[in-house]
């Protein structure tokens, strides 16, 4: 009692998720190292004690517990980091990342950390090439799974962080036009989250996303049924969780498969009433959520496809 | 100077709440009042381990901190209290109150020396239980005022932006409020919520705070509609959809487009010159329709369906 049960702590969630000794440390310590950390015969050093958790769906930047001071500075600044990413203030971001990087322990999980972040700050700022992009977020993935590439990871405990970093990856291979290694990609993630071990609300983010990104780019290499089906998945997550962030984006890209299918004479043309008015549900989503650039967006989308007098009718 | 190796046997939540007290500039009585003695939280800042997970976490939400909860377990009965308040929230989500009213007697006996922070816990969800049984909204004002008392009493004469006040805590008294709108007493509710608002806004740089706004600003907005001070509405109705920008989920806000809408529509309606400007407001009602309509609450999007198609002759909603 009054003692620090971290070997328990792991053990109770590993055996909550019924997940194997050996799956869990896989890549992260020796199953013996594992072992001992359970029964309490060792206690795990920081970063392995993160990386189980992690892979287990407690997420990094809310554990305090295993921090030592100096770290709730950094906890801040990648924060901060996160927001002026969302806002596109690129070189405000990277002047922050220049600060955490010179209070960074050197580990694994913050060499892929600070790997991943400059690399897309570097690609957003034009100084690097699509090529070297999707080079460099490999090689932060081959950080904590040095068998990416070799083996499927469907299937694979993944944690928060490391989906998001197969969601930058297959980005970049889509980046490179290459869709069709960026929908293996997300495939891929998107199986490890059906059985994931993540928190539920981390979760529907990246399945959301994932959802997303998979329904545009099969889209685009003509798999329009497909796309669909998968948007139409998104849109059930967003339901089931109220998410709003990439609504408008999923029920546009519904639509545009639509219209694709229309347009080849797949589905007969009066379909494209029930086009309109997914639109029309689109671009007041797109209101709500205070998404301008797709508000203004679908109004485009309308008046080109449909007309001005459509368009007029839609929007106030 | 302790060694590293000193460092690392302390209990580090304890570095974690002297580091954000002091980096705030927050006293330790000012954080721990209503809590526990300043002597514990001394103790707890130095490192003994031996503390309440429930406590912990509370000191760090009074700083706006979200701790996971689980990281905060410390001890075996913290362990099976934790899990069992994690039960009952679950139980109340699914809205099985038999199973909520037994659990929570067990874990009455479970914590029962373990201080106000599970008694105001117990009391909390008597008063969810309170509601979800469809019983009386004096019933569970009373038992909310009692759940607040524990851990922040006299809130209603104090003036609560001195104090440092955790979600949970924030949270008590903003459903307070509402519910005493529901019954009669708007003066009380507004005094409290006017406090909420005041506090809200000093403590604006704390992460968690702004979750808080847009809940407050609904309640506000749609007082001063009632009150027909439609300046004032439509400017904590801006506020709390300013507040709520950056949120990736669709709560509160078919709620604010509705009363934007409203709010609009009634200023419109007050201009003397010309013809009201109606697209603007028509905008906003539409916004509300669709997002309620997709998050399946039905009845209020048919209200404003049924609204627009008798006093806008409106058609046009498919």
């Amino acid at each position: 009692m009054g003692k620090y049960r971290l070997g328990d702590i792991i053990c109770m969630t590993r055996k909550s998720l019924s997940i194997t000794q050996e799956k869990l440390s896989e890549g992260i310590c020796s199953v013996e190292t594992l072992s001992r950390v359970e029964n309490g015969k060792q206690n795990p050093s920081r970063d392995t004690y993160e990386l189980l958790m992690e892979r287990m769906g407690r997420s990094r930047e809310r554990s305090y517990s295993m921090m030592s001071i100096s770290d709730y500075d950094i906890l801040e600044k990648m924060k901060l980091f996160e927001d002026h990413i969302n806002l596109y203030e690129y070189n405000r971001a990277e002047k922050i990342l220049d600060e955490i990087k010179k209070t960074l322990i050197n580990t694994n999980l913050n060499k892929q950390y600070l790997l991943k972040s400059e690399t897309i700050i570097n690609y957003r700022l034009n100084r690097i090439t699509a090529e070297e992009f999707l080079e460099r977020l490999e090689k932060a993935i081959l950080l904590t799974i040095p068998q990416y590439g070799k083996i499927s990871l469907a299937g694979w405990p993944l944690n928060f962080h490391e989906v998001g970093l197969m969601l930058n990856i297959s980005s970049a291979y889509a980046q490179n036009k290459n869709y069709i290694k960026a929908i293996d990609i997300l495939e891929d993630a998107n199986s490890v989250m059906k059985q994931s071990y993540m928190d539920e609300q981390q979760r529907a983010l990246l399945q959301a996303t994932i959802s997303n990104n998979l329904s545009k780019w099969y889209g685009l290499i003509g798999e329009y049924e497909k796309a669909i089906e998968v948007a139409k998945e998104g849109i059930m997550v967003c339901k089931r969780h109220r998410l709003g962030h990439v609504l408008p984006n999923l029920i546009y890209n519904l639509v545009w498969n639509k219209e694709q299918l229309i347009d080849k004479g797949v589905l007969p043309p009066e379909r494209k009433k029930e086009c309109i008015s997914y639109l029309k549900q689109t671009y007041y989503l797109a209101c709500a959520m205070q998404q301008p650039f797709i508000e203004q967006f679908m109004i485009e989308h309308i008046k080109t496809v449909y007309g001005d007098i459509q368009a007029n009718l839609i929007i106030y | 100077m302790i060694s590293k190796e000193k460092e690392m046997e302390r209990n580090k939540i304890g570095f974690a709440i002297q580091y954000y007290r002091e980096k705030y500039g927050i006293s330790q009585s000012t954080l721990c009042k209503g809590l526990c003695s300043v002597a514990t939280l001394s103790r707890i800042e130095t490192g003994e381990r031996t503390v309440d997970g429930l406590l912990l976490e509370t000191l760090l939400e009074r700083m706006g901190k979200t701790p996971n909860k689980f990281e905060l377990v410390l001890t075996e009965v913290d362990y099976v209290s934790f899990q069992m308040r994690a039960e009952i929230e679950n139980l109340i989500e699914k809205i099985d109150l038999p199973a909520v009213a037994k659990l929570l007697l067990s874990y009455e006996k479970t914590t029962s020396s373990k201080g106000n922070l599970h008694k105001q816990f117990i009391t909390r969800m008597e008063a969810k239980l309170n509601e979800l049984q469809e019983g009386s909204i004096e019933k569970t004002v009373e038992l909310l005022t009692q759940a607040i008392s524990y851990t922040v009493p006299g809130f209603e004469s104090n003036e609560i932006k001195d104090c440092y006040l955790s979600n949970t805590e924030l949270n008590i008294i903003i459903d307070i409020a509402g519910r005493r709108l529901l019954i009669g007493m708007r003066e009380r509710a507004k005094e409290i919520l006017f406090q909420v608002l005041e506090y809200l806004e000093l403590h604006s740089s704390l992460d968690i705070i702004n979750e808080l706004y847009p809940k407050v600003a609904i309640i506000v907005c749609e007082i001063f509609i009632k009150e027909q001070d439609f300046n004032k509405a439509l400017n904590i109705c801006n506020k709390g959809l300013e507040k709520n920008k950056s949120n990736r989920k669709l709560d509160y806000r078919g709620e604010l487009a509705l009363l934007k809408a409203q709010v609009m529509e009634a200023l419109s309606k007050g201009q003397r010159e010309g013809e009201p400007d109606q697209k603007e407001f028509l905008k906003w009602y539409l916004q509300a329709y669709y997002v309620f309509d997709f998050c399946g609450e039905d009845t209020k999007a048919r209200e404003i369906r049924k609204y627009l198609q008798e006093e806008y002759t409106w058609v046009n909603i498919d």
